[in-house]
C-alpha cells in the first residue's frame, strides 16, 4: 500500500479510536516501537491521573491529600495528552527531520507588544508587555511587566532559573535536542489599585521538556513539557477605615503542554506549543467545565514565536480562561556563540 | 496541496472552531443575573403584582388569587387594580415565618382596605382574604409582628444538601430542635442533579421545617436543562434584604464567579448595610483555605476583587458552602466558614460530619457568634 495511504488511515485511527490508546495510530503505520513507547507513556499517565483522581474522589477533597491528589492528576493529564497527541502528530506527519530545537539558547531575549484581555469583570483591556531574559550558561534572569493603557492594573514578574541539563545559553556547549530540566524560582506582583487589592507571589517548581524524537523518528519535530511547583500569595486589601489587611495563600502549579517546532535553525524557525496552566492567580484565571461548573481548573492557551530575520522575530499567545487573553510582539532574541 | 498543508489546514480550523466555541459560551452568570429581573413580578386581567427587591416568587397569579414563595422574612409587594378588577383577592404567601401579619397601605385611599386573615395551612405558609379598592395602587407588607423584647436574632446556615430527602429531613428535624431560629439561609446545591423534579421534591421536604428557608443558587443547580428553572421554582440567584437590624445579601457565584451585574447590585447593598451588621452569603467560595485543592472563583483577581468589595463594605460575616466540611478562617478580616454540611459525602480526615451553623446577630451590641451543629 502507497505510504501516504498507510498515513492517511493511521491518523484517522489515531484520531478517532486513538483517542483511547495513544499507540493504535502508530501500529498501523507500522512503528511497534514507538507505538510502544508511546503506549507506556499512556500507561505512566492513566496510572498517575487515575491515582490523583481516586485519591481526591475517595478523601472527597481532604485537605491533607489534596496537594498529592491535584498533583498526580495534572501530571498524569499531562503524560497521558502527550502520548496521545504524539501518536496524532507522528501519524500525521510522519516526522518531520528538519524541525528542530535551536542546540543552544540565547544569551538575550527582549520583547515587546500588546496585549488584550477581555473581562467583563475588570476594566482593563489593553496592555503594554514588557520582558527580558538574560542567560549565562545553565542560569537565567527574567523579568516581565505587563502595563494596563486603559486602567491602573500592573502585573510584575521575576524569576530566577538554573538548568540541569540540556541546552544552555553561551558559553556552555551546544547540544543536538531540546529536552531539559530547569529548577525555578519567582516572584510576582498583581495590582488592581481600582478596586483596592494587590497580591504578591513567591513561587518554586521544577519545569521540563522532552524532545519527543528520542520515543521514535515520526515523532521528530513535537515535544512535551510539564512542570510541577508550590506558589504562595499573599493579598493585601484596602480596609474599612483606611488600613490594609493582609492574607495569605498557598497554591498548586502544574502546567503541561504539547508543542511543535518550526521551520529550521539557520532560517525562519520558532515553535508553538499548546498548553494547560493549572495557575488561576493571574489575569486569565481558570475554566469553567462540565454543567456544574466546579471552577477547580486552571486555563489553556497556545503560545509561539518565530524568529524572522536575524535576531528579529514575533512571539504571539492566546490564552482561555475566565477572561480570554490575546498577546503579539516583537521578540529580539540573540544567540551568542552561534 | 501537500500532505502537511492539509494538516495544517485541519488543525487551524479545529483551534479556530474550538476557540470560537469557548469564546460563545462566556457568560452564563450574566443570563442569570438577568433572569433575577424578571422575579417577583406578574400581571393578569385588571392586576399587576411587583414584589419589591424581588423578594418573592409568583408562584401563582388569576384574578382574586395571588401566591408567592418568599425569599425573605419581610416582604413588601404593589398590587394595581384597574376599574374593572376583582376586588376580593386571597394572598397566599409559602415559605414565610410563622405568625405573619399582612398590612395593606392604599395611598390616597379614604379608608383602609379591609382584611381578614384564613386560617394559616402550614408551619411556614399564611394566607390573608384582602378587599381592595379598584383603580388604585396598594402596598402590602406581610412581615412576622416585631417582637415584645428585642434581642438578638437567631438563624441557621445549611448548604449543599444533596441527599435524597428523606435524609435531608433528618437534618431539618435537628434544626428544629434550635430554639428561637427565625430561618434557616443556604447557599445552594440543594440537589445533587437540580433538576426540576428535584428542587420541587426539596421544596416538599421544607414542609418539615418548622422556619422559612432562603437561599442562592450553587453550582448543582446548573446541572438542569431549564435555565430558567431555579427562577421558577426558588426565586431570585442573588437577593439582599434586611432583617432584626441585620442585612443580608445572597450572592450567585454558582458559576465560581460573580457576574458584572451582580457586583453593581452589590454595591448599592453595602451602602444600604452600611452601619449595620452585615452578612454575606455565596455558594463557592472565593479562595480556598486548602490552596492546593482550590475549590474556589476560576479567578484569584476576581476573587480578591470581591473581597476588597465586601472589606470595604463593612461586612462582618461571610458564609460559604460547595466544599462539604467545615472551614472557619478569615478573609481580608472578615469571618468566614465553609459549611457544606448538608451531604452525607464529606470530606474524609478531618473529623467533620454532617453539621449546620447557628449564628447569633445581635444588632445593638454588633455582635456576630457562630457555631457548628453536628447531626450524626
Amino acid at each position: 500500500m502507497d505510504r501516504a495511504v498507510i498515513l492517511l488511515l493511521a491518523a484517522l485511527i489515531a484520531w478517532a479510536p486513538g483517542r483511547g490508546f495513544a499507540a493504535l495510530g502508530h501500529l498501523v503505520s507500522g512503528e511497534p516501537r514507538t507505538a510502544g513507547r508511546l503506549a507506556t507513556l499512556e500507561g505512566l499517565g492513566l496510572a498517575a491521573g487515575g491515582a490523583g483522581a481516586l485519591t481526591l474522589a475517595l478523601s472527597h477533597g481532604s485537605r491533607h491529600l489534596s496537594g498529592v491528589g491535584v498533583a498526580l492528576t495534572a501530571a498524569g493529564a499531562g503524560v497521558l495528552t502527550s502520548s496521545l497527541l504524539g501518536d496524532l502528530y507522528g501519524s500525521f506527519t510522519d516526522g518531520r527531520p528538519g524541525a528542530r530545537a535551536p542546540g543552544r539558547a540565547p544569551s538575550v531575549s527582549l520583547q515587546a507588544g500588546y496585549a488584550h484581555v477581555h473581562d467583563p469583570r475588570f476594566e482593563h483591556g489593553s496592555f503594554s508587555t514588557l520582558a527580558a531574559d538574560l542567560r549565562l550558561g545553565p542560569v537565567a534572569l527574567s523579568g516581565a511587566a505587563w502595563l494596563a493603557l486603559d486602567a491602573e492594573t500592573r502585573r510584575y514578574q521575576g524569576a530566577l532559573a538554573y538548568r540541569l541539563t540540556g541546552p544552555r545559553a553561551w558559553p556552555a556547549r551546544r547540544t543536538l535536542e531540546g529536552s531539559f530540566v530547569e529548577l525555578r524560582g519567582g516572584v510576582s506582583q498583581l495590582r488592581l489599585p481600582a478596586h483596592g487589592v494587590s497580591a504578591l507571589g513567591f513561587e518554586a517548581h521544577l519545569a521540563g521538556r522532552l524532545d519527543l524524537a528520542a520515543l521514535g523518528r515520526t515523532l521528530r519535530g513535537a515535544f512535551a513539557t510539564l512542570s510541577l511547583g508550590y506558589g504562595l500569595v499573599r493579598d493585601s486589601y484596602d480596609g474599612p477605615d483606611g488600613g490594609r489587611v493582609d492574607d495569605s495563600a498557598h497554591q498548586l502549579l502544574a502546567r503541561f503542554g504539547f508543542g511543535l517546532y518550526l521551520g529550521h535553525p539557520g532560517g525562519i524557525h520558532g515553535e508553538v506549543l499548546a498548553y494547560y496552566d493549572h495557575r488561576r492567580d493571574g489575569l486569565v484565571g481558570g475554566l469553567s467545565l462540565g454543567k456544574s461548573r466546579e471552577g477547580a481548573v486552571g486555563h489553556a492557551g497556545i503560545q509561539g514565536h518565530l524568529t524572522l530575520w536575524g535576531p528579529w522575530g514575533i512571539q504571539l499567545g492566546l490564552a482561555y480562561g475566565s477572561a480570554v487573553v490575546a498577546r503579539l510582539g516583537l521578540r529580539y532574541a540573540l544567540v551568542v556563540g552561534q | 496541496m501537500t500532505r502537511g498543508a492539509v494538516a495544517w489546514g485541519a488543525h487551524a480550523a479545529l483551534l479556530a472552531l474550538l476557540w470560537s466555541g469557548l469564546w460563545g459560551c462566556l457568560s452564563p452568570a450574566d443570563e442569570r443575573a438577568l433572569l433575577d429581573e424578571t422575579v417577583g413580578q406578574g400581571q393578569t386581567r385588571g392586576a399587576r403584582v411587583a414584589v419589591r427587591g424581588g423578594l418573592a416568587l409568583v408562584t401563582a397569579l388569576e384574578p382574586g388569587w395571588l401566591q408567592l414563595w418568599a425569599q425573605a422574612p419581610s416582604l413588601e409587594l404593589e398590587i394595581t387594580l384597574a376599574r374593572d378588577a376583582r376586588p376580593d383577592w386571597i394572598i397566599a404567601v409559602d415559605n414565610c415565618p410563622r405568625g405573619s401579619v399582612l398590612s395593606v397601605a392604599t395611598p390616597g385611599a379614604e379608608r383602609p382596605a379591609a382584611r381578614a386573615p384564613v386560617p394559616v395551612k402550614s408551619g411556614t405558609s399564611g394566607r390573608w382574604r384582602v378587599v381592595l379598592a379598584r383603580g388604585a395602587t396598594h402596598r402590602l407588607r406581610i412581615a412576622p409582628p416585631a417582637p415584645a423584647r428585642p434581642g438578638p436574632l437567631r438563624f441557621a446556615v445549611l448548604s449543599d444538601t444533596q441527599d435524597p430527602p428523606a435524609r435531608v429531613r433528618e437534618i431539618f428535624r435537628r434544626i428544629n430542635q434550635e430554639p428561637e431560629l427565625a430561618f434557616v439561609l443556604s447557599t445552594g446545591d440543594l440537589s445533587e442533579e437540580g433538576q426540576r423534579a428535584d428542587l420541587l421534591a426539596f421544596r416538599q421536604a421544607l414542609t418539615a421545617l418548622q422556619v422559612p428557608f432562603y437561599s442562592t443558587v450553587g453550582n448543582h443547580e446548573l446541572k438542569s436543562d431549564e435555565p430558567e428553572l431555579w427562577p421558577r421554582v426558588m426565586g431570585r440567584h442573588s437577593l439582599h434584604f434586611h432583617f432584626g437590624g441585620v442585612a443580608f445579601s445572597l450572592l450567585d457565584s454558582a458559576s465560581a464567579t460573580v457576574s458584572p451585574l451582580v457586583y453593581s447590585r452589590l454595591e448599592q447593598w453595602l451602602a444600604r448595610g452600611a452601619g449595620r451588621l452585615h452578612v454575606v452569603l455565596t455558594h463557592i467560595p472565593p479562595m480556598d483555605p486548602v490552596g492546593a485543592r482550590g475549590l474556589a472563583f476560576r479567578s484569584r483577581a476576581e476573587a480578591a476583587r470581591l473581597l476588597a468589595a465586601l472589606a470595604r463594605g463593612g461586612v462582618d460575616l461571610t458564609l460559604y458552602g460547595h466544599i462539604h466540611t467545615h472551614h472557619k478562617f478569615t478573609n481580608a478580616g472578615i469571618e468566614a466558614h465553609i459549611s457544606g454540611g448538608g451531604a452525607t459525602s464529606q470530606e474524609k480526615l478531618d473529623g467533620v460530619g454532617r453539621h449546620f451553623l447557628v449564628v447569633e446577630a445581635d444588632a445593638m451590641l454588633q455582635r456576630l457568634d457562630v457555631r457548628r451543629v453536628d447531626v450524626d
